[in-house]
């Protein structure tokens, strides 16, 4: 082969190349999303959203602190606002990046608050074993010196009613 | 003088009291006490921040300002869902004996979660597109809310009694309750009537 024809099928190689590489490209952006796409990422995001939903109000219940997830959940579900209302308007394209972009914010939010509410039982056990701890000490400590301070006191009584004199009642 | 067993009995009262002081702080860890009235809150402000100056004469194409805010105070996290909706004199409105929402279709939607006490306030924009007077009926196209163009296509009657051509701008609030696994009307809106007017035009 000569260096020429080398050369021309080297190059039509490359723009072969080129071309299917620009026709993905273009084809992955200019894809139109449909109503039935629209609605079922939509309907994905909404159950997403729930389910974190629930695991953080399980979180919240447990005591742990929620703020930087309800944080997330805030901004996914201003997302998902977003995303019924631009498919009211038939924007599906729009509807589906929101509901995606919906998606991908509370990724993660189940799992984030299983872990706090975890942290915030096995917190809240130790502060409840040390509290019942101390509890019991107090109450033991309160037995025995209620029991000297019963002794204390009874023998105060008994001292102050022995120096009582009698009193004189005149006769007729 | 008291008796020794009313000194006693004052004693072991006085024990007994203590006992729970000590034990006070572990019941309260494990008992809940119930809380007070479980309610929501919405309202809505003008352009100030305030309860007053809210759009009323509104004219195409000029943008008025309202804040909408939503508190919490259920006990805990909630889940919230606004919606928007546009109507006229004669459409439907919530009742608030009956407990019921609009059944027209929302325009908008806000979604907010609030932990316990929490307050959501949102500066909410709007104005409206192709406003068009013929006779006794004034036809609105589009309403423009947070810059988003949404069509209308709203027609309203001339009311002689108020003079003017009113719609109502109005918020509806709704609950996620996990029960029945979906969002409730929460009982609560919040909404402005505005008096749809022609641009005053100078006389040449």
């Amino acid at each position: 082969m000569s260096f020429a024809t080398k050369s021309f099928v080297k190059l039509a190689v490359s723009a072969i190349i080129v071309f299917l590489a620009l026709a993905l490209t273009f084809s992955y952006s200019a894809h139109a999303y449909t109503s039935d796409e629209a609605t079922s990422k939509i309907a994905e995001a909404d159950s997403k959203i729930l389910q974190a939903f629930s695991a953080v109000t399980d979180a919240t219940e447990a005591g742990a602190n929620v703020s930087s997830l309800a944080l997330r959940l805030n901004e996914a579900g201003g997302l998902l606002a977003e995303a019924n209302v631009v498919f009211r308007i038939g924007d599906y394209d729009n509807a589906t990046l929101l509901a995606e972009q919906s998606i991908s914010l509370v990724d993660g939010v189940v799992q984030e608050a299983g872990s706090f509410k975890t942290m915030a039982e096995s917190e809240r056990l130790s502060r409840l074993g040390w509290a019942a701890l101390l509890a019991s000490v107090g109450l033991s400590l309160l037995f025995v010196v209620s029991l000297f301070g019963w002794r204390f006191v009874k023998n105060r009584y008994f001292k102050s009613v022995l120096e009582m004199k009698p009193e004189e009642v005149a006769g007729n | 003088m008291m008796s020794i067993g009313d000194l006693k009995l004052v004693y072991v009262a006085s024990v007994v009291v203590l006992s729970l002081i000590i034990v006070a702080p572990t019941l309260m860890m494990v008992v809940t006490l119930p809380g007070g009235e479980r309610f929501s809150e919405l309202w809505l402000l003008g352009q100030n921040r305030m309860a007053e100056d809210y759009p009323f004469n509104v004219k195409a194409n000029e943008t008025y300002t309202v804040y909408l805010g939503l508190g919490n105070h259920m006990g805990g996290l909630e889940n919230y869902l606004v919606y928007v909706k546009f109507r006229n004199q004669t459409e439907s409105s919530p009742d608030s004996m009956n407990g019921t929402s609009s059944v027209l279709e929302p325009l908008s939607e806000y979604r907010v979660f609030l932990g316990d006490s929490e307050v959501w306030e949102k500066e909410i924009t709007f104005s409206f597109e192709g406003i068009a007077f013929d006779g006794n009926v004034c036809k609105i196209s589009n309403l423009v809310l947070d810059g988003l163009v949404l069509n209308v296509d709203k027609v309203a009657a001339w009311d002689s009694a108020t003079n003017g051509f009113y719609c109502q701008l109005f918020f509806e609030l709704w609950l996620y309750n996990a029960a029945p696994s979906g969002f409730q009307y929460h009982n609560r809106f919040v909404g402005i009537w505005l008096n749809m007017t022609i641009p005053f035009q100078n006389p040449k």
